[in-house]
């Protein structure tokens, strides 16, 4: 017992100061950080969205552009009625009828070949397609008895006629085969058609030779009609319809669901093939063609979504450095002079701040809209900038006029950071002045411009995405977020999805960069920095 | 000897942080007596200020009032209440009443958008049955006593428009407007200049004989309690190393840590003697050392230093010391007097 | 005191005047003429047409009479509907967003501080983490969306609310007021909160209770007012903007208000509309601005003392 009153030797103690492990400040923000759970989760989403703006174009089976023409709206879950054990069928909300799988996976846009407009009944066809070319350079005079408004190709030996369909769509009509023609023998001979049972040529009077116009009209509903015709490369497209057909009975869907007769509550429409007749939706499956559903012209939702994640960030991404740029510049040029070189440069920075920066951004889109600035050089015609392409006029509008916050924060900061010590010990030694701004002033201000320059993505995300709201953003066919909004707005009601996926990507865009913007702040606010 | 206002016992404050909890007051017991002034010494982070807050009931989340009793008496008789087990209605009833406050930044302790006036009519008329235009009169006089020089023109200015030292009287005018039996003044003169803190000191001790009250005064600075205090508790990581009269402190001091503190600040009497600096830093107090949380840095340390916490052991009527040194069974160490009848 | 009045008034019209210049000479060097048309106008006609509206003059001339006209607060003449002026325009349409405006931001007020103080207050509690959740939401959803939602839902599915125009009495305002408070409640929510926390931390909130203050006057007088400092900057531009239409609700809700107009000139390139309306916002959103800073002064004297 005695010897615990020993004196202990110095080496013996216990050093405390080797204790705790000193951190860096860009450790110790980034320690902070991690413990900021919303804030991890703001830079992950922000990790994803960059990732899939990038590389997600690369993995996306089709382009921006790509239109399906025979899948329009047609939404992400869509609806299917089962009439035999192998047929599948989507109405859509236009009331298409679209052939598809059990699991989704659509297939043929049927035609529309007649309609019962007084029982609300439509009735329809698949369509085959017939293409062929001709190789003979034959010519096929023309007879003399064709109709004014018929045009008749010497090449193929046909006369044309323009028509449209009852529900509006435009096709060309054949009035008139020349007997020689080779679409005739194509039509009833040529094998190689594999064309099935469903078909009934073998009943379509096709062709009289003397162009009488009622040779046209053919058997139980099925039409021939011609979709393209090119006499460069001597192709000619031919659709025909089976006559196998299917009517759909939407006279239920214009009822109330309170209203419709008992026990038909949930019945929308009445679908009947070959005296199969089915009222009841199958399943609700997920649209294997196109993951969230197609836009108003058939293009995949998802695809532009992601094509526009590319256009709103590169919007952002560009109008943030921009104003980084521009505004660090001023912010520490103003800091630094000081005197009255600060005081006209922030006399300047008010008066730009005392407009809503909305405003200024509207005022100068729709100036740049105008500018277009172009060059030849060697004898070739460069576009340099093209207000109405969209893109660079939203950058530059946003660049032009974001930086003012930029500015006064830097300016704030330069002016605390220039009164330091080693600020001074710097000039004592003769530093350049354009050193000390940046290596010894900048690099300090560091934290709050860069809180700052998060926070500007999503504000430039959300006001491109205003401004293409309102019709000031990016022109067709290329889509930012807001673009697609905004098209989708005119028949949100029948469609909300195409509204609500380019929403929810906005939103989530602006929750990660806000999130991460929260998460910095609070990690590089030095007032904190005490636990 | 005068009556007792104030006994704190076994107080312990911890305050909950992300990384653990950090013992900022780890069980201290010391009294105050009607009239004296007790300067609360120690370094930053030794937990002087969590004591004074404590006795205020000032702990505010994340930090907590562990253990151990506050116990004050009000008045004249006898009648303790514990500060600790007091609602919120009842303790708000005491503050700025019969124990108030002064803090260390008057730059940043009154509110800037409320002018003196108000802020002063607001305290007198809570504690109190003053109308307004008394009590307006009555803060008049308050700031006329602490040497505000224009207490008519000047009542109605707003805090920036007044320097550190001004604010810093129109706080003490406010702390002593209803005559209080304690007054805590926490670093009261750090943030100000050396005159200006001198005349603050002066100016504390004569409010203190007019009125009859009690002080704690707590600072970081020796010179302070050499000019001020009669009875001095020197704390280092959250404990009381020792405590005694100002005397006892400054002339007999029997904690290594308290001639540590002699040691390393200037002095204008003794010419050319060396400062010698407490070697090492202040304790981590999330993990505060086993033992004597000064062992690491103590030039005298042993190994039950490291063991054990030493008791407070008496070293005459006045005074004690919390150091394994006074024990009988410690080594003699030269100028350190064990104390007669110690165990 | 005076001075610091004066200073302000001074230094908002020489901005109004800057700005007006700026549009002015902005829209002259746009290429393009106000009269251009896809289908080519005869010289003659055109000459006629610039010489009507004075375009033939000198650029000066033009900025002279441009500015004096703005003085008497006239702002010009709609060269696409040729007899309506900017002024009508803005007199058809400002009652309808100015009551909109007023709807929501008495929300944003209403709802949004004591939300903000109720959150700080209960700081990590499950009130204070549904109503950030809100917020958070609040602030990251744009209007838009909040727009189309509501209509979506409140007027499509469920029925309870008309789903455009303001015809059908005072539900067709419910509607626009939520699209358009949503961001700004939203953002004013938050700032409440952390401004009340950043003033609870402050030593003067201390030193109130160390007083005895109760506690109700160390929050609503002493903390409060502190911390309405910050939202009060926001809260100015901010009804100065909702106020005069926010062009995104007003077009989703198909209400009569100014921001329909304004759009309506974006996309048919009326110039002088957009001009006018580009001004008048700023004029509107700079006394805004003004009244702002003097109800800053009332609150916060070291503003109005210090200069």
């Amino acid at each position: 017992m005695k010897d615990k009153f020993k004196l202990l030797p110095k080496e013996e103690k216990r050093d405390i100061e080797e204790t705790r492990k000193s951190l860096t400040y860009w450790e110790d923000v980034w320690r902070r950080l991690k413990n900021h759970k919303s804030s991890m989760f703001g830079l992950v989403g922000v990790i994803l969205i960059v990732f899939v703006a990038i590389f997600g174009p690369f993995f996306s089976p089709y382009g921006y552009e790509d239109t399906f023409t025979d899948y329009i709206n047609v939404p992400p879950r869509i609806d299917i009625y089962k009439i035999t054990e192998e047929k599948y069928f989507y109405v859509s909300e236009n009331r298409y009828l679209i052939e598809s799988t059990e699991n989704g996976t659509l297939g043929t846009r049927y035609n529309e070949v007649a309609r019962d407009l007084i029982n609300r009944v439509l009735y329809f066809s698949k369509p085959y397609k017939i293409k062929t070319e001709i190789t003979s350079s034959t010519t096929y005079p023309a007879p003399t008895d064709l109709a004014e408004n018929v045009f008749y190709s010497e090449t193929w030996g046909i006369g044309l006629i323009d028509a449209e369909f009852a529900t509006g769509d435009e096709f060309i009509d054949i009035a008139y085969i020349h007997p020689d023609s080779p679409l005739t023998s194509l039509s009833f001979e040529e094998a190689d058609f594999e064309l099935n049972d469903d078909y009934l040529l073998d009943n379509v009077t096709f062709i009289n030779p003397s162009g009488d116009a009622d040779a046209i009209s053919s058997d139980e509903g099925a039409e021939f009609l011609i979709e393209q015709f090119d006499t460069n490369t001597k192709i000619i497209d031919i659709r025909v319809s089976s006559s196998d057909i299917v009517s759909v009975d939407y006279s239920l869907k214009l009822v109330e669901p309170s209203e419709r007769p008992e026990g038909m509550e949930d019945v929308i429409y009445q679908i009947e093939y070959k005296g199969n007749e089915v009222s009841e939706v199958y399943d609700t499956v997920r649209n294997q063609n196109n993951f969230l559903g197609t836009d108003h012209l058939g293009r995949d939702v998802l695809t532009r979504i992601i094509f526009g994640a590319r256009i709103s960030l590169t919007v952002a991404l560009v109008a943030t450095l921009v104003n980084f740029f521009i505004g660090v510049v001023y912010g520490t040029v103003a800091g630094y002079v000081g005197g009255s070189v600060d005081n006209y440069m922030m006399r300047i920075v008010d008066i730009i701040n005392s407009i809503p920066l909305v405003l200024y951004v509207i005022l100068l889109s729709v100036v740049l809209n105008e500018v277009v600035i172009d060059f030849n050089l060697f004898g070739r015609h460069f576009t340099l900038f093209r207000g109405s392409g969209g893109l660079g006029t939203i950058i530059v509008a946003l660049g032009f006029v974001y930086w003012v916050n930029m500015a006064r924060l830097v300016r704030g900061q330069i002016i605390g950071l220039k009164r330091q010590e080693y600020v001074l010990a710097a000039r004592t030694i003769g530093v350049s002045n354009i050193k000390i701004m940046t290596r010894h002033l900048v690099p300090n201000a560091m934290g709050p411009i860069i809180v700052s320059m998060t926070m500007m993505i999503p504000a430039a995300v959300f006001t491109e995405a205003f401004l293409s709201f309102i019709g000031l953003g990016v022109s067709a066919p290329q889509a930012s977020w807001g673009t697609l909004a905004n098209e989708a707005l005119q028949a949100f009601r029948r469609y909300p999805y195409q509204l609500f996926y380019p929403s929810l990507a906005i939103s989530i865009t602006m929750l990660a960069f806000n999130f991460l913007g929260d998460g910095l702040r609070d990690a590089l606010d030095p007032r904190l920095r005490q636990g | 000897m005068s009556k007792k206002i104030l006994e704190v016992k076994n107080l312990e404050t911890s305050f909950y942080t992300h990384l653990g909890e950090v013992q900022a007051v780890r069980n201290i017991s010391f009294d105050l007596h009607q009239g004296e002034i007790l300067g609360i010494v120690g370094e930053s982070g030794s937990g002087k200020s969590v004591t004074s807050l404590s006795v205020m009931n000032l702990i505010e989340d994340p930090g907590e009032i562990k253990g151990g009793s506050i116990r004050f008496s009000p008045n004249v008789d006898d009648n303790f209440i514990d500060i600790t087990k007091m609602t919120r209605e009842q303790i708000s009833q005491i503050r700025g009443n019969d124990i108030s406050m002064i803090f260390q930044d008057p730059m940043t302790a009154m509110n800037p958008v409320f002018k003196i006036q108000n802020q002063m009519v607001e305290v007198i008329q809570r504690h109190t049955d003053l109308n307004k235009e008394d009590a307006i009169r009555r803060a008049k006089d308050l700031l006329g006593q602490v040497g505000i020089p224009d207490p008519e023109g000047q009542i109605t200015d707003y805090p920036f428009q007044f320097s550190g030292g001004m604010r810093q009287r129109a706080m003490i005018a406010t702390a002593i407007s209803c005559n209080p039996r304690l007054l805590i003044a926490d670093e009261p003169t750090t943030a100000l200049d050396v005159t200006i803190q001198a005349q603050i000191l002066e100016l504390l001790k004569k409010l203190q004989n007019k009125i009859d009250m009690s002080i704690i005064l707590i600072t970081h600075d020796l010179g302070v309690i050499a000019e001020a205090a009669t009875h001095v508790v020197v704390m280092y990581g959250g404990q009381i190393m020792e405590k005694g009269t100002v005397r006892d402190i400054f002339n007999n001091p029997m904690h290594p840590y308290t001639r540590g503190l002699h040691k390393s600040i200037p002095t204008a009497t003794k010419e050319k003697k060396r400062l010698i600096p407490i070697e090492g830093s202040p304790p981590d107090l999330l993990d505060p050392p086993t033992g004597c949380p000064f062992n690491p840095r103590c030039p005298h340390a042993m190994t039950i230093c490291t063991e054990e916490s030493p008791k407070m052991y008496t070293v005459s009527d006045t005074q004690s010391s919390k150091c394994w040194l006074m024990d009988e069974k410690a080594p003699k160490v030269k100028g350190y007097k064990k104390p007669k009848g110690a165990k | 005191m005076k001075r610091y009045y004066i200073k302000r008034v001074l230094s908002a019209l020489a901005t109004i005047i800057i700005i007006a210049s700026v549009t002015f000479f902005i829209m002259k060097f746009i290429p393009g003429g106000p009269f251009t048309r896809e289908k080519k106008i005869p010289q003659s006609i055109l000459d006629s047409l610039n010489a009507k509206y004075g375009l033939d003059e000198p650029l000066l001339i033009q900025y002279k009479n441009y500015m004096l006209r703005l003085l008497q607060f006239d702002l010009g003449v709609s060269f696409k509907q040729q007899d309506t002026t900017v002024n009508e325009m803005i007199a058809q349409g400002f009652p309808t967003s100015a009551k909109v405006g007023i709807l929501a931001s008495s929300l944003i007020v209403l709802v949004g501080i004591p939300i903000g103080i109720i959150s700080a207050l209960k700081k990590s509690s499950a009130i204070d983490y549904s109503v950030m959740f809100l917020a958070t939401l609040g602030v990251t959803v744009p209007n838009f969306v909040i727009a189309t939602l509501i209509i979506y839902f409140f007027a499509g599915q469920w029925n309870i609310l008309p789903t455009s125009g303001i015809s059908e009495g005072p539900l067709s305002y419910v509607g626009p007021m939520i699209a358009l408070a949503g961001y700004s409640l939203s953002f004013v929510a938050r700032l409440t909160r952390s401004s009340m926390l950043e003033v609870l931390r402050q030593d003067y909130v201390r030193t109130a209770r160390a007083n005895g203050l109760s506690e109700f006057k160390v929050i609503y007088k002493h903390a409060l007012k502190n911390a309405m400092i910050p939202v009060l900057t926001y809260l100015g531009p901010m009804i100065a903007a909702i106020l005069t239409g926010s062009f995104v609700v007003e077009k989703i809700f198909v209400l009569p208000g100014m921001g329909r107009f304004f759009v309506e000139s974006v996309t048919n390139r009326n110039f002088t509309v957009t001009i006018g309306f580009t001004v008048f916002y700023a004029v509107f959103y700079i006394i805004m601005i003004l009244l702002v800073d003097i109800a800053y002064s009332i609150i916060d004297p070291r503003i109005r003392l210090d200069s």
